[in-house]
């Protein structure tokens, strides 16, 4: 086989059973997220996501482990502890996924993905050398931070070459916020992945291969991947053109030389420049030429890798060299950075918000239901003048989290919309009503950098952009999704590259044509205070179409594994061409790995079926197998979109500008509608046709899904 | 930092990435010291040294008929021609994307396949970057070169072009000669064909300094 390996590990944890099945069962589905969704269709779509039947799946695509650039992702699959849908009858489907150099080794070993099932009786690691695969004592490293935990593997197999990913402390713990980390940096961070092997007993996978992936059309490959790097932007926002508070380039770019180029994810620069002494160099991930990963070397701290919201708290206003610590904390213990934005806001607001004269945090000190030294903790890590916002408050509060200490310990561990719940409840229990009531205020409030990131984007979660901001198209997005709708398709094309609207504008109209680019995109450039345009049915079609986009090119990214920050390549630095990238480079590389005669409708149709299998899945959790309308009940934004901002609470540190005026729920109906109609889906209930599904070649599918849960419309 | 970060890479690298000299580790500095024409004698007094410091610095078995007289050719070393063009890495510059090993093995051996690339990322060789860092590590296409001294079937040849010394599969019978005799762990194995392979400079227009991304790869030519 070309591009797959054509063979699935799977390991029962309970039984201690290993055996190996074949890919060509699953290649419809074509790798990463597509095998997940489908291994979780017909194996255990109601599981618990810490009961022994859920599936915890690691998969990887046909272009993973070649020279085809930024394809070193691995896809993390399972049934979700960290997604918070108190609608849903049973815990919904998600996923994650990393970089560095995990999936390529996966590969070599000779598997396109590992199934995971069961929970072992006591804990252990699976070390796969090739064909010999193992389930061995962990004992030795149960307890330990991530980074002490691999090297302790690596020296106990005596191969500094074994690729692992791990769990922290806090996945041993069931902490639903707890990523699964791989080196030094790399997590699969959302979704709670990490607890779900924690309740497995399931420390680590260590991989080692000697294989290799055959390409169909070596020389072809090698000569596109050239003419790619011809005119492939660098990281994001490294144009030549890159401006403005979000950019961090260096305003040249060279093809050949990342170094120079990779500034923009060289955060170091722009987040946390009194850290600039220790930064050491860039870093990529396998078979990638962009490098974003900044490796650090802080005295007291020891090395770590930091990238985006791994810099969560400098963006949330620290100042000093807690930010590093912060990150290294995060990526040790295992704490979804993402998480930390609502988070640390969350126990903001417990200081701030006062009932009877007295601040929540208070309220729980007096019913001892948080120590005095650990809130003294806490109150030194609130933004200043009252706190110092640095590492002491800081560790208080992740110790907190990974260690679930004390009640609030426990509730926080819970992920921070879970803990609403549960502190508003205790609340309650002990006769606080008005402080009850005083906590859930909290689920309205807004995300930094005018609610961009870090806010309640449904799902219990921080979510990524604000669809006020963006579009109903973004709003689809987020409905759409069972997590953090986060694909940075769009922002490829202008917020995160650099370019001015005026240079993106024409390059989006080669890609949607005029009258989508336009209708979809032109909000794009106007100011805070002003409401998004609607131009009725051509404004409901180019956001569908824009929503439709992201969600195919989010599955063919999730299933070749690609990475997400580089595909679909819409921008190039180049004033030659326009500034225009190329958005076929997905479905050529596909060809010259796999040898399938390929061009985008046919991948768009590989996509649309894992996107229907994720709508599948979801639809059979969310009403238990009973009938559902996840028109009506799944796909809705938290409120807080549909309203004005007066009267919220916003947070006045650090700094923010105010979000986007409100949506309107007619609006986003309409292009709901419209959605629908593109997916083949259902307008009244969002449900997959029958006939869409047997289009698509999923006839097996539809029929077992009738068979699990109830008939779907024709 | 960036100044740092040489200064702590040029304390602790003993020797540079290429060289003109024979640098080849312990045995290497004291052949230089009884002379350069009773290297072979040398070699064959301390063949079980150089095994046992093969073993200690690369923690390879040595082949079982490794055999410390086959240890030349019918040349002595100072006939062996000088190479004429090598690779050189930058460690600050290498970003640890590993495209050298895959389009190096791609090129050669049709497979994406880092276990048969004839270069190498090694997981942070120095020990200074706290375990941070993949860094490129490459042959050093020796003057005089072990692997080509070691080699009993005449499977070491030179390219026309390059002088960079090569092993032509046609002749390699896979004894492992050349492995146990690099000191720089620049042999590769390949064990499906039961032969070996060593960096050839592709012919004088080596792919990986080609695809790294990182300009961390350079081609010193000097023909």
């Amino acid at each position: 086989m070309n591009g797959w390996i054509g063979k699935i590990l799977r390991v029962d944890l309970s039984n201690g059973k290993i055996s190996t099945e074949e890919t060509a069962k699953y290649l419809d589905y074509t790798g990463g997220i597509g095998f997940g969704f489908k291994v979780v269709f017909d194996e255990a779509p109601l599981a618990d996501p810490f009961s022994p039947d859920n599936r915890l799946v690691f998969a990887v695509g046909p272009l993973t482990g070649t020279l085809a650039p930024s394809t070193g992702r691995s896809e993390v699959i399972s049934i979700s502890p960290h997604v918070y849908a108190p609608q849903a009858k049973h815990p919904l489907v998600s996923r994650s996924g990393f970089g560095g150099y995990w999936g390529a080794e996966l590969k070599f070993a000779g598997y396109d993905a590992v199934i995971i099932q069961g929970k072992a009786p006591r804990p252990v690691f699976i070390n796969i050398t090739d064909d010999k695969v193992t389930i061995e004592d962990a004992g030795f490293i149960w307890g330990q931070d991530t980074f002490a935990a691999q090297d302790a593997i690596k020296q106990k197999l005596g191969d500094e070459k074994v690729q692992i990913a791990i769990i922290g402390p806090s996945g041993e713990k069931l902490v639903r916020i707890s990523p699964i980390i791989h080196r030094i940096g790399n997590a699969a961070g959302q979704g709670g992945f990490g607890a779900v092997m924690g309740s497995k007993n399931l420390k680590a996978i260590a991989v080692r291969g000697t294989g290799g992936v055959k390409v169909a059309d070596k020389d072809g490959l090698i000569k596109y991947v050239k003419s790619v790097r011809e005119f492939q932007p660098g990281p994001l926002g490294s144009t030549p053109l890159s401006h403005g508070p979000l950019s961090w380039t260096e305003k040249h770019i060279d093809p050949k030389d990342i170094n120079k180029q990779a500034l923009r994810f060289d955060q170091t620069k722009s987040c946390a420049p009194w850290l600039e002494e220790y930064h050491i160099k860039p870093q990529s991930c396998y078979a990638c030429p962009q490098g974003c990963y900044a490796y650090m070397n802080v005295p007291g701290m020891g090395g770590g890798a930091v990238s985006c919201t791994q810099w969560f708290y400098s963006w949330i206003g620290n100042r000093d060299k807690a930010t590093f610590l912060a990150n290294q904390l995060a990526n040790k213990l295992g704490v979804d950075t993402f998480e930390m934005f609502p988070m640390i806001q969350f126990v903001w607001f417990l200081q701030d918000e006062v009932v009877d004269g007295k601040s929540l945090l208070k309220h729980l000190q007096d019913k001892k239901l948080v120590t005095v030294e650990l809130a003294a903790g806490l109150e030194k890590g609130h933004y200043p003048p009252k706190g110092d916002l640095g590492a002491d408050g800081l560790e208080t509060l992740m110790n907190m989290i990974v260690y679930r200490q004390g009640f609030l310990g426990d509730a926080l561990a819970e992920g921070f919309r879970r803990a609403m719940d549960i502190v508003a409840a205790k609340f309650e229990s002990v006769g606080l009503p008005a402080a009850a009531k005083a906590v859930m205020r909290f689920e309205n409030m807004e995300g930094i950098m005018g609610g961009v990131v870090g806010g309640n984007g449904g799902w219990g979660m921080s979510a990524h952009y604000d669809p006020r901001s963006f579009g109903y198209y973004w709003a689809v997005n987020f409905a759409m999704e069972n997590r953090d709708p986060n694909r940075h398709s769009m922002t490829n094309l202008l917020e995160w590259t650099g370019l001015k609207f005026e240079q993106a504008m024409p390059v989006a109209k080669t890609i949607w044509g005029e009258e989508v680019a336009v209708n979809g995109l032109s909000d794009l450039a106007r100011k805070r205070d002003v409401p998004l345009t609607w131009n009725g049915d051509k404004s409901a079609m180019a956001n569908a179409t824009i929503s439709r986009f992201i969600h195919l090119r989010g599955c063919i990214k999730d299933s070749i594994s690609a990475c997400d920050w580089v595909f679909p390549i819409m921008t190039s630095g180049r004033k030659d061409r326009a500034y225009t990238g190329d958005v076929s480079v997905e479905y050529k590389l596909f060809e010259l790995v796999t040898g399938e005669k390929m061009n985008q409708d046919k991948l768009d149709d590989r996509a649309a079926r894992i996107w229907n299998m994720h709508r599948l899945v979801t639809a059979l959790e969310w009403g238990g197998g009973k009938p559902v309308n996840l028109r009506k009940e799944h796909d809705q934004l938290p409120e807080h979109f549909f309203a004005p901002v007066e009267g919220r609470v916003l947070p006045v540190y650090p700094e923010a500008e105010p979000p986007h005026p409100p949506l309107d729920h007619k609006h986003f109906e309409e292009t709901k509608t419209v959605y629908y109609t593109y997916m083949g889906w259902d307008t009244e209930t969002g449900l997959p046709r029958r006939s869409t599904l047997e289009k698509l070649g999923m006839k097996d599918v539809a029929a077992a899904f009738e068979a699990k849960g109830f008939r779907l419309p024709a | 930092m960036r100044k740092n970060l040489l200064d702590r890479l040029k304390k602790s690298s003993k020797e540079p990435a290429c060289c003109d000299k024979p640098l080849d580790g312990a045995e290497g500095h004291e052949s230089r010291q009884e002379g350069l024409i009773s290297r072979r004698k040398m070699l064959q007094v301390l063949g079980l040294q150089v095994v046992a410091g093969t073993v200690a610095v690369n923690a390879l078995a040595a082949p079982k008929n490794f055999n410390p007289k086959h240890y030349n050719r019918e040349i002595t070393p100072d006939q062996l021609p000088n190479t004429r063009a090598w690779l050189s890495t930058n460690p600050t510059l290498c970003v640890g994307c590993r495209t050298c090993e895959i389009v190096c093995s791609l090129a050669h051996d049709d497979q994406c396949q880092p276990s048969l690339s004839r270069i190498h990322t090694d997981y942070d060789p120095t020990k200074t970057l706290s375990k941070l860092a993949v860094l490129a590590d490459v042959c050093r296409q020796c003057n005089m070169a072990d692997c080509y001294l070691a080699c009993a079937y005449d499977a070491l040849t030179l390219d026309k072009e390059t002088g960079a010394r090569i092993i032509d599969p046609k002749k390699c019978t896979g004894c492992g000669e050349c492995l146990a005799a690099c000191p720089w762990n620049m042999i590769v194995e390949n064990k499906e064909k039961n032969t070996f392979s060593k960096c050839d400079l592709c012919g004088g227009d080596p792919q990986c300094v080609k695809y790294c991304p990182a300009n961390a790869l350079a081609f010193v030519d000097l023909r």
